[in-house]
């Protein structure tokens, strides 16, 4: 099972459920787009890999590292 | 434009869409109002309301923060909420970013389940948006109305008004809505059911408690059927009536090096310093001394010998004329061009779309701190004002990150804080003035890190930060924004000059030229009244190495507006010695001030430190509670003195020993209490066992 945190950069994931997210980060992760099925991609991270850039929906997002570990890919 | 009576009680128009839409500038146009605009998301924090003129009727708009749904995540997103709701019969203009459609309408959708009455404006700002819309179809779909408006040239926006002016009725639900809220059996509610159902199964806290509803039966997934519900809806309408050119909002080539692992922090600095190197140094400085040159040859001759003509040199108004009004505002007058162009680089940083990237590089550090990366752009608009930077605060989705932000906002210096550097530190330390003014900002910023890693550790220990930061696009701004930008911050410089600080010059030279007895000074002698009360207040000062009464009294008139300190060292140095203020500062003869460049240097770093001027308090107040900000101004007072207590015996070590033996003193310490922390932190950890691989 690989997350979000996880994933390579450049390629596209379909996002398969979500784990230990608080329901407000989940339901703004949702608003944002990033819903069940949804393709996403990392696009960069920070030096740190505490953030990253993710393109979702044809636009770019970016996230803290710790969000990004609630959201399973396929 | 015809004028517009504010008194009346008007029909509001609300206006909404996400984050960085064009909300205000929209409000802008239609309004005529000049409200401050931004590529960023945020940059409006509250409501703001202006009346204005539909075909021939009069309407209120009201500019809402911007929201991605009807559930909140910070503060600024839920004043919007909060005033959505209460203001349900007002129409609603609700803008969608046309490049980026899929996501704003998802917000559209939102505001339909509500039951608002939404008129949808599909705004196509760039050359060429990513997406072109069907607006008639559209409309069929959603049973709205949907007008394609560009809100920087005004196009379209003759048909907005006038579709503002319909009866739509009432909206019809989208179609997903009943069928959903039938998933939230056990809810019962008189209006908006459809509404409240959808929230509660999103499990919206603020609606539970509202309307006493338990989340145990509800289906352990349904956040994201809600949201799956919506935005399989929004694919149909996407496949129906959007083409998509296939580009990617906010995506640029750019972004390869300016969010490059390694690169993004360095040339983050490399940009500011070039801000300030322009700003203070290069151009700002020769501006500045152009307008200084006029501004005594001119205005300075002409109220010389006007007031000498008509009062006589010896008369004490001769001296209020020269010395306060002209004396003393020039002075704080030439910074002009270095403040119009700090500001104006600060709103091309943040129309640029650059400060997300930054946020995004700078969250390691942040994240640490209990801040997120968002905090960078309260910080560095606190180099420009910080009264209004502390509002942005409001971004912040966590109210102790909220605060923490807030409180450490005075630390950066701001715009009125550098005539101070400039000035003093231009009289004692010469060229190397450079180091001691960036050595200024770096402390400020440090003493900012620092204090946020204290309060992360004790009082204020933050709850996870989200940071959630959509990417806006990169964009330049246009040469008509520029002269906007420059006018606005000119136009506020001099009605504070003008007013606030003419005030203050005179009420501090009365002060300082009048006894106790009325008795003007250069005429009768003794002591003045300012000279009586810094007196009292001095010798708290005098460890600090300024414990004359000049310096007492000008940081407390610095605590109305911080111009005023540089303002009236500069009156009362021209008291005694006309001339230049500068080499007047550092004359050995007059050194009313500072005894040394150690003194100096110290009264700079309490300037830095110390409180900030009223205006940036009372915010503070209204931002963060009575509380917080008692414990903010204690803080920066204590912080201050002691900071400057040691940066003055530093000074005076290295005046006495030279620079090196002290440098290495300082090394060994550091050292010594780096090997004590380490040695008290492996005492404290626990051993790990024999082929231990942590335990679980």
């Amino acid at each position: 099972m690989t997350t979000l945190a996880q994933a390579k950069i450049n390629k596209f994931f379909k996002i398969s459920g979500y784990q230990n997210l608080p329901d407000k980060i989940l339901r703004r992760l949702c608003d944002l787009g990033l819903t069940q099925g949804q393709q996403v991609c990392v696009r960069a991270r920070s030096l740190l890999k505490k953030a990253l850039l993710i393109e979702v929906r044809g636009y770019e997002l970016s996230l803290k590292s710790d969000i990004a570990k609630g959201v399973i890919l396929e | 434009m015809k004028k517009v009576c504010e008194k009346e009680i008007l029909k509001e128009v609300l206006l909404v869409g996400n984050p960085n839409t064009g909300k205000t500038t929209l409000f802008n146009l239609l309004t005529g109002a000049n409200e401050h605009v931004g590529n960023w998301h945020g940059v409006t924090v509250e409501e703001k309301g202006r009346p204005f003129l539909c075909n021939d009727q009069k309407l209120k708009l009201v500019d809402l923060p911007g929201i991605y749904s009807m559930s909140a995540l910070s503060y600024e997103e839920q004043v919007a909420i909060d005033y959505l709701r209460a203001h349900d019969k007002s129409k609603v203009i609700n803008i969608c970013d046309a490049s980026n459609i899929e996501r704003n309408l998802s917000l559209t959708l939102g505001l339909l389940e509500y039951g608002l009455d939404v008129v949808l404006v599909i705004n196509c700002m760039g050359a060429h948006p990513l997406c072109k819309v069907d607006c008639k179809k559209l409309s069929s779909i959603l049973g709205i109305p949907v007008i394609e408006i560009n809100a920087k040239t005004g196009q379209g926006i003759e048909r907005l008004k006038s579709s503002l002016l319909q009866p739509h009725g009432e909206p019809p639900l989208p179609k997903y809505a009943k069928s959903l809220a039938k998933l939230c059996q056990n809810f019962a509610c008189q209006s908006r059911r459809e509404f409240f159902a959808i929230k509660l199964l999103e499990k919206d806290e603020k609606i539970a408690a509202e309307k006493n509803f338990d989340f145990a039966g509800l289906p352990s997934d349904s956040i994201s059927l809600v949201a799956k519900e919506r935005y399989d809806f929004i694919a149909s309408i996407k496949a129906s009536c959007i083409k998509s050119s296939g580009k990617v909002y906010g995506k640029s080539k750019l972004d390869k090096v300016f969010l490059n692992r390694f690169l993004a922090f360095p040339i983050f600095l490399l940009i500011l310093c070039g801000v300030f190197y322009l700003t203070f140094f290069s151009l700002g400085k020769w501006l500045s001394e152009l307008l200084s040159s006029l501004v005594d040859s001119t205005l300075g001759s002409f109220a010389k010998l006007a007031a000498g003509s008509l009062f006589g040199e010896q008369s004490w108004l001769y001296g209020l004329v020269c010395d306060a009004l002209v004396g003393g505002t020039s002075t704080v007058l030439s910074f002009l061009p270095q403040v119009g162009l700090l500001f104006l680089f600060l709103s091309l940083l943040e129309d640029s779309g650059y400060l997300s990237r930054v946020a995004f590089a700078s969250e390691d550090i942040f994240g640490k701190l209990g801040l997120s990366g968002k905090s960078i752009y309260t910080l560095l608009m606190g180099f420009g004002c910080s009264t209004t930077a502390i509002l942005t605060a409001r971004n912040m989705d966590d109210k102790k990150a909220k605060i923490k932000t807030a409180m450490l906002t005075p630390y950066m210096s701001c715009s009125a804080k550098f005539p101070i550097y400039v000035v003093i530190g231009g009289a004692f330390f010469g060229a190397s003035n450079v180091f001691v003014i960036l050595g200024l900002y770096l402390l400020g910023l440090a003493v900012a890190l620092l204090l946020s890693y204290i309060y992360e550790k004790t009082i204020l220990k933050s709850k996870e930060q989200s940071f959630i930061l959509e990417f806006p696009p990169y964009r330049w701004s246009g040469i008509k924004r520029v002269f906007s930008v420059l006018w606005e911050n000119i136009k506020t410089f001099l009605i504070r000059v003008g007013s606030l600080l003419i005030a203050m010059n005179v009420i501090v030279w009365l002060l300082g030229n009048f006894s106790f007895s009325f008795g003007y000074l250069p005429q009768t002698g003794g002591e003045s009244m300012l000279e009586s009360l810094g007196k009292i207040l001095a010798p708290v000062f005098a460890p600090l190495g300024f414990g004359s009464w000049g310096a007492a009294s000008a940081l407390v008139a610095g605590f109305i507006a911080k111009e005023v300190i540089i303002s009236s060292i500069s009156m009362f140095n021209l008291v005694s010695n006309s001339g230049d203020i500068a080499s007047s500062l550092s004359d050995p003869q007059s050194m009313v001030f500072f005894a040394s460049p150690a003194a100096a240097l110290s009264f700079l770093v309490f300037c830095l430190l110390y409180c900030p001027c009223i205006s940036s308090t009372a915010v503070l107040g209204q931002e963060i509670g009575k509380k917080w900000t008692a414990f903010a101004v204690v803080v920066q007072l204590c912080l201050a003195y002691l900071t400057t207590l040691f940066v003055y015996n530093l000074a005076l070590a290295v005046e006495k020993f030279g620079f090196w033996p002290v440098a290495g003193v300082i090394a060994v310490f550091v050292v010594i209490l780096i090997s004590i922390f380490k040695i008290i932190g492996a005492i404290k950890k626990p051993r790990a066992c024999r082929g231990c691989k942590g335990c679980k």
